[in-house]
């Protein structure tokens, strides 16, 4: 792991899987290479307001993880990617932080692809706001978000995927799922679709609620207590993080992490 | 040897009394076929029996081995050996299939289950049963198709071994092969160790491969008729008219169709 410190650029000229811990920061830039594919883990230790710009070259590939331990945390993250370039952008959340999230990912040229995954458990209060631009044609974004709302959270979601006129052939998708352990909890989630183009696909899909009694129920009619059940339960909401990485170790490294913040 | 006793058991669901005074016992080795028209109980004893909490006990009692099931949880009823294979199991996403297997198996073991032991007992049941490889490790029936649902429950009974399996509905949704393919691997579990099966079904070609030992028609919530396999001939032959002439059971009425004329609206 290296440690940066201070106002940073990373230029990625080679292929790599690096994490950095990042302190008295509040600029981070990160550029790429063509054709290059990196995967980073980027850890929130301390407080921070940070703006970290990220630029993908032509064919290049970003999988970038933020992974936040910090109390207080106010992040803007804004990504352009250029032709071919794919991103995939992980907000891994389950700490007791008081967040404020912005990531805004430009789509520029033809077959660039975005992907977001933000997991989060909120006993506090969290508040993202996700867009993704399709300014190209055959451009590409999907947007998943998970949460956890236990007692005193205050969870607030917007995600929106905007599609430009001349981006046809684009494809802008999002889903949230929103699991309630509380009834002394606020959650809301704002699904945006904003198309200027026809020949397009577009969707949206919102759940939100407390554990399905039935999935309870299947679970311990084979043998597991409610707690363990639950616990099984809560893992599926927080695993899709680890899909942000390719590497098998980075994502075996995450799924141990949720499983051990989860209690198995 | 483990026997389940019913006695007398009434349930209901949203205060609608679906079963009326049920009595049953169910000994080791023996193989009992639940049969009846739809909508009469046959599902919502065996979910009884198993705990589900959408159906309430009002009177009545549950043991198995002795014990005292309806003092149980689902949970607890499942590790003294009760098993449900169930009509319409649940699509859990974000739950590896493996994950809970094993999960399920050390829920009833004094130490886990080690990686390999596992992984070989979960390969070879998923194998007897002629399903992908893959499943293992796909989201716990989701996206399966009815078949390979139903198939994944009899996975579940290999792996978990119980002492009373109850099968509600496990041939519906599965062609002639896969039929066989259940029917091979129940049977062999049945034979393999002590074991009781309660069966649900609406048709022979099943049971005809089941063979079982006791036949019960459950009709407007009790069991009105019990015989040998010969019941299940007659029902295949005959239907339900005769059961219901013979106990007095008044038929359901037949829906009318309403006709809303030319407009659609209702006059």
């Amino acid at each position: 792991m290296e440690q940066l410190v201070g106002n940073s650029v990373l230029h990625l000229d080679t292929s790599k899987v690096e994490t950095y811990e990042l302190h008295d920061m509040q600029e981070l830039v990160i550029t790429t290479t063509a054709n290059t594919a990196n995967e980073l883990v980027i850890k929130l230790v301390e407080d921070m307001d940070l703006h970290c710009k990220i630029q993908l070259a032509n064919h290049s590939q970003l999988h970038i993880l933020f992974d936040n331990g910090a109390k207080h945390t106010k992040l803007q993250i804004e990504a352009d990617v250029q032709l071919a370039a794919t991103i995939k952008i992980g907000m891994y959340e389950l700490s007791d932080s008081e967040v404020q999230e912005k990531v805004l990912v430009n789509l520029l040229a033809e077959d660039a692809t975005a992907k977001i995954v933000s997991t989060s458990i909120s006993t506090t209060k969290k508040a993202f706001d996700i867009e993704c631009i399709h300014h190209a044609p055959n451009t590409n974004s999907d947007m998943n978000n998970f949460e956890i709302s236990d007692a005193k959270a205050n969870y607030d979601l917007r995600a929106c995927g905007t599609i430009k006129k001349g981006a046809f052939g684009s494809k802008s998708h999002q889903m949230s799922r929103i699991l309630t352990t509380s009834d002394d909890q606020v959650s809301k989630a704002t699904p945006v679709l904003l198309i200027d183009e026809n020949d397009v696909m577009a969707s949206h899909a919102n759940s939100m609620g407390k554990m399905d009694e039935q999935h309870l129920y299947y679970l311990t009619s084979r043998g597991m207590d409610e707690k363990q059940a639950k616990e099984l339960l809560t893992l599926s909401y927080l695993l899709p993080i680890s899909e942000v990485f390719d590497n098998e170790d980075m994502r075996s490294e995450y799924i141990n992490k949720v499983r051990s913040r989860v209690g198995l | 040897m483990a026997k389940l006793i019913i006695k007398d058991l009434h349930v209901q669901i949203n205060e609608k009394e679906i079963l009326k005074g049920i009595n049953l016992e169910v000994d080791t080795h023996e193989i009992h076929a639940i049969m009846g028209p739809n909508g009469q109980g046959k599902s919502t004893l065996l979910s009884a029996i198993m705990g589900d909490p959408k159906f309430t006990v009002t009177k009545g009692s549950i043991t198995f081995d002795g014990k005292d099931v309806l003092a149980m949880s689902v949970d607890e009823r499942s590790r003294v050996g009760i098993f449900l294979g169930m009509q319409y199991p649940a699509e859990i996403p974000g739950v590896n299939n493996s994950d809970f297997m094993r999960a399920a198996m050390n829920a009833r073991l004094e130490k886990p289950i080690s990686l390999f032991k596992f992984i070989k007992e979960m390969e070879g049941a998923i194998e007897d049963l002629g399903l992908q490889s893959e499943m293992a490790h796909r989201n716990l029936n989701e996206g399966f198709s009815g078949g390979e649902k139903k198939r994944n429950e009899i996975v579940q009974m290999k792996l978990l071994k119980p002492s009373l399996a109850m099968l509600d509905e496990i041939d519906s949704g599965l062609d002639v092969d896969a039929l066989q393919i259940v029917a091979n691997a129940v049977y062999e579990l049945f034979n393999s160790q002590d074991l009781s099966l309660l069966i649900v079904s609406h048709y022979e070609r099943f049971l005809d491969l089941i063979k079982p030992t006791h036949v019960h028609v459950l009709l407007d919530g009790k069991i009105q008729e019990t015989g040998g396999y010969e019941l299940i001939k007659k029902i295949d032959t005959e239907g339900y008219d005769w059961v219901y002439d013979k106990y007095g059971v008044e038929k359901p009425a037949i829906q009318t169709r309403m006709s809303l004329d030319a407009c659609g609206a209702k006059k």
